[in-house]
C-alpha cells in the first residue's frame, strides 16, 4: 500500500501551521507534463475569466444558468448558442481537470515508444475528452428538459445539487472513484491496439473523474457561477486527490450547509 | 542482551544470542502479555499489528462483540503502512521504534530489563542456520513450561525452515544508488519511488522487493498479507533487519545518500503521526529519523558492516541518473501466471533501440531494465523467479533475472487499494544478464523470452495476470 497520506496527517492542527501550500509547490515535478497541464489550465481559466468580464452568458459562467440553458434549447438559433455552451463546458473541464491529468499523461508517455508518444497522449486526451463531452451533452439535455418541463429555477436546482453533492461526498462509490483516479493500466505497445488502449485509458480516467468531481462541479456552476468558485473547488479537488484519502465529513458538511442556505434563500 | 550505552539500546543479531537469551525470553513474555490486552488498547499486540493494516474480515484473532477503537482513531492510526514509496524505510523505522519502546515498557513492568531492544534476523548471513527461524520461535513452550507466544502463529512451516533460498536473501539492492530514481521504466531505487503528492503507480523499490517481500512470502501464513503480517513476532525481527540494511547501505560510500529532494523531509514532506509508548502522538518527517541514536529512536545495531565489502563499487553498481529510460520492447497482451512455468515473448522494437542508442557514447552499452507491469490477482500467489532467454534451462544463475514476491498482490489488486487496483509493478535491472547473454551468443536483438517459475507457496488461481512485460534501455 503506497503512501496514504490522510488529510488528518497533514491538516491536523491550525491550517496556517501546515505547509500544504509549500508541498503544492515544492512537491511538484517541474517537467514538461506539469508545465503543459498547468499552462492549459491557466489559459482556460484566463479565457473563461475574459468571457465573464465581457459579459458572455452561459450555463457555466453566468447566473440563472438553468433558465439560460433552457432558453438555448428553445431558441431558433439554438446551434450557435449550444456550441457556445459546449465550448465553455470543455474550457471549464480543461481549467479544472488539466492539473489532475499530469500523472496519467506521464504514464502514457513513459509506457509508449518515443516515436508514438504524441499519438498516445492524443489518444488518451481524446478518450478523456469524449467522455466529458458526452457527460456535458447528456447532462445539459437532461437539465434543459427538466427546466423546460418543470419550470424549475436555477436556485432550486442549485440547492438540490449542493445537497446531492454533499450526500455523494459521503458515499463509498465516490471514495472508490477517487482511488480509481490513480489506477494505471498496461498499454499495448504498437498498432491500432495501442491507440485503442490509450483511448480506453483516457475514458477510464474520465469515468473516475466524472464520478469523483462532476456532482460538486455541477453544484458549483449552478450555485456560484463565474470563475472564482470553480477555481476554489478545483484547488480543493487537487489537494484531495493528491493526498489520496478523502476525508469526507468536512466537505460534505460544507456542501450541505451551502445547500440549506441556498434553499432557505429561495423559500424565505 | 547488551546494556544500553548512554540510553541508546543495542539491537543484536538474533542468531548470535545464546539459547533463550533474555532478549528472546522477555520478548516471548511481552508478546504473551500484549496478546491478552484488548484490541482498542494501543499497547496491545493486535493494535500494533493493525497500525500496519487492519481488515476486520481477515483478522484471525477477531473476537465477536469486542470493542474497536473509534472510527476516527482507526482512520488516523491504523492501516498506515507505506509501501511502494520512498517513505517505506522511514515509516517502518518509526513504526518499529515505537513498537520496541512499547514492548520494552511491558517488559519492565513484568520485571525485565530496560536494556531490551528488538533483535534482527540476518537471513543473508553465511551461517548454516541463517535462513531459518531461531528454535525459540517454534518451540511450543518456554523454559518454565508456559506457552510460547512466539510460536503461536500461522506460518508456512512449523519447523522454522521456510525453504528460504539464495534468491530470497539476495543483497544486490545494496549495490544500487540512488535512493530513488525519477524515470519511468527504470528501477525505483534502493529506497523506493517518490510518492506523496503524486504517485508512481505502485513500483516497488529494490530493498522492498528483495529481501523484504521475498521473506514475507517465504515465511508465509500471517506474514504473507499486509493485514496480518504484524501479528507474527518474526515480522518485527524481519523489519529490524530491513531497517539495519538501510544503515548498511548508507555506510557503503559517498554515493549512498538519502534523498536530497526537499519533498522527502521537513518542511514539505509527509508528516507521520504515530503513538509512542506514552500514547502521545509524535509527528515526524523522514529527515528526523535518519540518525537512529536520536532520543526519539534511541537504538543502534551491533553490526552494520558491509556484507559486500570487497565486491567493489564498479560502474555497474552505480546507477547514475544520466537520463530517462526509454521503452524498447514490450509484450503484446497480458500473461496469465500459473502453478507451472510460463514463458512469454517480448518483441524488441529496432527503431526504438536505434533511437535510444543516439544518446549513448561510442561503444557504450545501455543499461537494461525488465518491467513486469500491473500484476493483479484476487487471491494469494507464490513468488516467481524470472529467467530471460532460458530455453528451458531454469536452474542456476545463468539466465536468472530476479524474483517477484507477490507480497501485497491482493491488496494492490482490490478496489480498496489507493491506486485503484492497478496491481504490483516490478523493475529488474538485467544489464549484467544481457551482457552475459550477448557474450554467450544467447541474445536476440529482435525478441526475448521471459519465463516465470513459481516458488513454493500458495497455489495461484486463474486471476493472476501480468499486464505487460516491457524492456527499457538507458
Amino acid at each position: 500500500m503506497a503512501a496514504q497520506r490522510s488529510v488528518w496527517q497533514v491538516w491536523h492542527g491550525p491550517i496556517w501551521k501546515r505547509p500544504v501550500w509549500l508541498d503544492l509547490i515544492v512537491g511538484l515535478d517541474a517537467d514538461a507534463v506539469r508545465v503543459g497541464t498547468l499552462s492549459a489550465s491557466l489559459l482556460a481559466w484566463l479565457w473563461l475569466a475574459g468571457d465573464v468580464a465581457s459579459g458572455v452568458q452561459s450555463f457555466c459562467l453566468s447566473g440563472e444558468g438553468l433558465e439560460r440553458l433552457a432558453a438555448s434549447f428553445r431558441s431558433a438559433s439554438a446551434s450557435g448558442l449550444l456550441l457556445s455552451e459546449a465550448w465553455h463546458w470543455m474550457l471549464m473541464v480543461t481549467a479544472m481537470m488539466a492539473p489532475l491529468l499530469a500523472p496519467p499523461i506521464r504514464h502514457v508517455i513513459g509506457r509508449s515508444y518515443r516515436r508514438r508518444r504524441w499519438r498516445a497522449v492524443a489518444g488518451f486526451l481524446l478518450g478523456y475528452g469524449a467522455l466529458w463531452a458526452g457527460a456535458g451533452i447528456s447532462g445539459a439535455t437532461l437539465l434543459a428538459t427538466v427546466a423546460i418541463a418543470g419550470d424549475a429555477t436555477t436556485q432550486i436546482a442549485a440547492a438540490a445539487a449542493l445537497l446531492a453533492a454533499a450526500a455523494w461526498q459521503l458515499s463509498p462509490m465516490r471514495s472508490s472513484a477517487m482511488r480509481r483516479c490513480h489506477r494505471t493500466m498496461a498499454l499495448t505497445p504498437r498498432g491500432w491496439a495501442a491507440d485503442r488502449d490509450c483511448l480506453h485509458y483516457g475514458a477510464r480516467q474520465a469515468s473516475a473523474c466524472l464520478a469523483g468531481c462532476l456532482p460538486v462541479m455541477l453544484a458549483t456552476m449552478l450555485a456560484f457561477p463565474g470563475v472564482l468558485a470553480p477555481a476554489l473547488v478545483a484547488f480543493w479537488l487537487y489537494i484531495e486527490r493528491g493526498y489520496q484519502r478523502n476525508d469526507r465529513l468536512i466537505p460534505a458538511a460544507l456542501l450541505a450547509g451551502l445547500g440549506l442556505a441556498v434553499a432557505a434563500a429561495t423559500f424565505f | 542482551m547488551k546494556p544500553a550505552v548512554k540510553g541508546v539500546r543495542i539491537r543484536e543479531d538474533v542468531w548470535k544470542l545464546p539459547q533463550w537469551d533474555d532478549t528472546l525470553l522477555w520478548y516471548a513474555k511481552a508478546v504473551a502479555h500484549m496478546r491478552s490486552l484488548p484490541l482498542n488498547d494501543f499497547r496491545s499486540w493486535r493494535y500494533q499489528a493493525a497500525i500496519h493494516e487492519y481488515v476486520r474480515s481477515s483478522d484471525p484473532l477477531a473476537v465477536a462483540g469486542e470493542t474497536l477503537p473509534t472510527a476516527s482513531k482507526r482512520a488516523r492510526f491504523w492501516t498506515q503502512c507505506q509501501h511502494g514509496s520512498w517513505y517505506f524505510l522511514p515509516w517502518h523505522r518509526i513504526y518499529l521504534a515505537f513498537f520496541e519502546q512499547i514492548v520494552r515498557q511491558h517488559i519492565v513492568a513484568l520485571g525485565g530489563s530496560d536494556n531490551w531492544a528488538l533483535p534482527y534476523w540476518n537471513y543473508s548471513d553465511t551461517g548454516p542456520n541463517a535462513k531459518k527461524a531461531r528454535p525459540e520461535f517454534t518451540a511450543a513452550k518456554l523454559p518454565d513450561g508456559s506457552k510460547n507466544a512466539l510460536a503461536d502463529v500461522v506460518r508456512s512451516s512449523t519447523t522454522g525452515n521456510f525453504g528460504i533460498d539464495a534468491s530470497d536473501v539476495d543483497l544486490d539492492c545494496l549495490r544500487r544508488v540512488p535512493f530513488k530514481t525519477g524515470s519511468m521504466g527504470a528501477p525505483a531505487g534502493f529506497g523506493g519511488p517518490k510518492t506523496g503528492f503524486e504517485h508512481s503507480g505502485g513500483i516497488i523499490g529494490d530493498l522492498e522487493r528483495t529481501p523484504h517481500g521475498s521473506i514475507h512470502m517465504a515465511v508465509g501464513g500471517w506474514m504473507s498479507s499486509f493485514s496480518t503480517a504484524g501479528l507474527d513476532p518474526l515480522f518485527w525481527l524481519h523489519h529490524c533487519n530491513i531497517d539495519r540494511l538501510w544503515e548498511v547501505w548508507r555506510g557503503r560510500g559517498a554515493q549512498f545518500q538519502n534523498p536530497s529532494d526537499p519533498s522527502w523531509g521537513a518542511p514539505s514532506g509527509t508528516v507521520f503521526g504515530l503513538q509512542n509508548a506514552a500514547g502521545t502522538v509524535v509527528r515526524l518527517t523522514a529527515d528526523k529519523v535518519v540518525d537512529t541514536t536520536v532520543p526519539v529512536l534511541s537504538y543502534r545495531y551491533e553490526d552494520i558492516s558491509d556484507p559486500l565489502a570487497g565486491a567493489g563499487l564498479g560502474e555497474e553498481d552505480v546507477m547514475a541518473n544520466t537520463g530517462p529510460a526509454a521503452l524498447v520492447g514490450a509484450s503484446e497482451k497480458p500473461i496469465s501466471l500459473s502453478s507451472t512455468s510460463t514463458t512469454a515473448v517480448v518483441h524488441i522494437d529496432a527503431a526504438a533501440v536505434t533511437d535510444n542508442s543516439a544518446a549513448l557514447a561510442e561503444g557504450e552499452e545501455p543499461r537494461a531494465y525488465l518491467n513486469i507491469e500491473n500484476i493483479v490477482g484476487r487471491n494469494a500467489a507464490p513468488s516467481y523467479k524470472v529467467y530471460v532467454n532460458a530455453d528451458g534451462k531454469t536452474e542456476g544463475d545463468a539466465r536468472y533475472a530476479g524474483v517477484l514476491p507477490m507480497f501485497g498482490l491482493v491488496e494492490r489488486s482490490g478496489q480498496e487499494d489507493p491506486h485503484g487496483g492497478g496491481g504490483l509493478t516490478y523493475v529488474l535491472d538485467i544489464t549484467d544478464l544481457v551482457r552475459r547473454l550477448r557474450q554467450a551468443e544467447a541474445w536476440d536483438n529482435k525478441k526475448l523470452s521471459v519465463t516465470f517459475v513459481p516458488k513454493d507457496g500458495d497455489k495461484p488461481d486463474n486471476s493472476l495476470k501480468v499486464g505487460r512485460i516491457s524492456l527499457y534501455y538507458r
